[in-house]
């Protein structure tokens, strides 16, 4: 029974120093990242020139004249930043965690 | 400033004394109503939130005590202070750090802000200083706070490792201690189910675990002190302060409380020694079910229990 506790502890051991990882900032996540914030109305060729052409260009949806398009683009990365907003609830102070700004990024 | 009968009153029957623990000092000690809220170890609701312990109403309890402690507020403003013990958080069993825990406690630890509560820092959060330490980010925890009474100091507020040999951050034992307990929290997140998987192997582990823990760690083994394992270590330290022998004090103080979490077991106790008495309040926790705060009004000190 010791050697297999012993052997289980190595092997707890092992494995949790894979999650043990130093936290990173976001300034640290971002040094390989090219980024581009979304905003309503930006000009696609911001986006073709920061991240190149499309993986995959779907079929345009039907009953559209053609002119509104899906781009898309696999392994990028999403960035999303929340914030604490204050809401009332049956007459009590409650908090909840909305978004107020989206990166998307590509790896350099 | 309210008498601690009038913030029982207050609470319609929500707030009660705990095990008649309530003593009255010699002096005065507070000029504010002083709410200790001790140890909450906050983590992601997972399997190994001691905060919820798989119970829902844990959560909503806390929050019926916050709302209580927001209308306080509201009618005693700078007459009430709220201070948050330390060990809000578990970063030694967060997935990374408090980011997650914002959003699975949203609603409390925007309360807690709202209030605001004063943070002091525990072994289990005190990563919130050593993040940013040399741009000198603090995200405004303190490593202790004071109370005064007509100028002097009187309360001294810690989360209480500093007194705990294998839990003090600044020794190599509580190094030590921290990584127990980092590896074994890890290895029921990463594997929730390893107590069935390895039934009584699992059994073995943590029993050698609680064994080692137990030894290193008078809390785990309450019964083998007396009165409080901590009394000597604070009425030392604020025998240091009273006489202006500290590193980050100037001047000599008064000080004749501790208050403190950390060991989840709450008591009051005290001890007159040389002439003065000193008092340790140990708040209790509000983890695996418990629901314990300090109350300190002028010279009434009294750990309470909500719901």
């Amino acid at each position: 029974m010791r050697k297999l506790v012993f052997s289980v502890w190595i092997v707890i051991i092992l494995s949790s120093c894979v999650t043990l990882a130093n936290p990173r900032t976001l300034g640290e996540v971002k040094e390989n990242l090219n980024c581009l914030q979304y905003e309503e109305g930006m000009d696609w060729q911001t986006i073709s020139g920061t991240f190149g052409e499309p993986n995959i260009a779907p079929l345009p949806e039907p009953g559209t004249d053609l002119s509104s398009n899906t781009r898309i683009y696999d392994n990028m990365v999403v960035i999303i930043y929340t914030k604490r907003q204050k809401f009332q609830q049956d007459g009590k102070i409650r908090f909840k965690e909305i978004v107020y700004k989206i990166e998307v990024c590509k790896k350099k | 400033m309210l008498s601690l009968d009038e913030i029982l009153s207050k609470s319609d029957g929500k707030v009660t004394l705990y095990k008649d623990l309530r003593i009255l000092a010699e002096g005065y000690l507070t000029e504010k109503v002083t709410i200790c809220i001790p140890d909450m170890h906050l983590l992601e609701k997972g399997p190994t939130d001691d905060f919820t312990d798989g119970i829902a109403a844990h959560e909503q309890r806390f929050l019926e005590f916050l709302d209580f402690l927001l209308e306080l507020k509201a009618s005693e403003k700078e007459a009430l202070e709220i201070i948050q013990l330390g060990d809000l958080y578990d970063l030694w069993q967060a997935r990374g750090n408090t980011n997650l825990i914002q959003n699975a406690y949203t609603n409390i630890l925007g309360l807690l802000d709202e209030l605001p509560a004063i943070y002091v820092v525990g072994n289990h959060d005190i990563d919130l200083l050593e993040w940013y330490k040399t741009r000198g980010e603090t995200f405004g925890r303190k490593w202790r706070h004071f109370s005064f009474f007509e100028g002097n100091e009187r309360v001294i507020y810690e989360h209480g490792f500093q007194a705990d040999f294998a839990n003090n951050q600044d020794s190599w034992s509580g190094i030590i201690g921290r990584n127990i307990t980092t590896v074994v929290g890890m290895a029921e997140y990463l594997y929730p189910d390893i107590d069935i998987v390895l039934g009584d192997a699992w059994d073995d582990i943590k029993r050698i675990f609680n064994t080692v823990n137990a030894g290193l760690t008078p809390v785990k083994n309450p019964e083998g002190f007396n009165t409080h394992e901590y009394l000597e270590f604070y009425i030392n330290l604020m025998g240091k302060y009273n006489r202006g022998d500290s590193d980050d004090h100037h001047g000599p103080s008064k000080l004749a409380l501790a208050v403190v979490g950390h060991t989840h077991s709450a008591r009051l106790v005290k001890k007159p020694q040389n002439g003065e008495t000193f008092y340790l309040m140990d708040c209790g926790s509000w983890v695996n079910g418990g629901h314990e705060f300090g109350v300190i009004c002028g010279k009434d000190l009294a750990i309470c229990q909500w719901g």
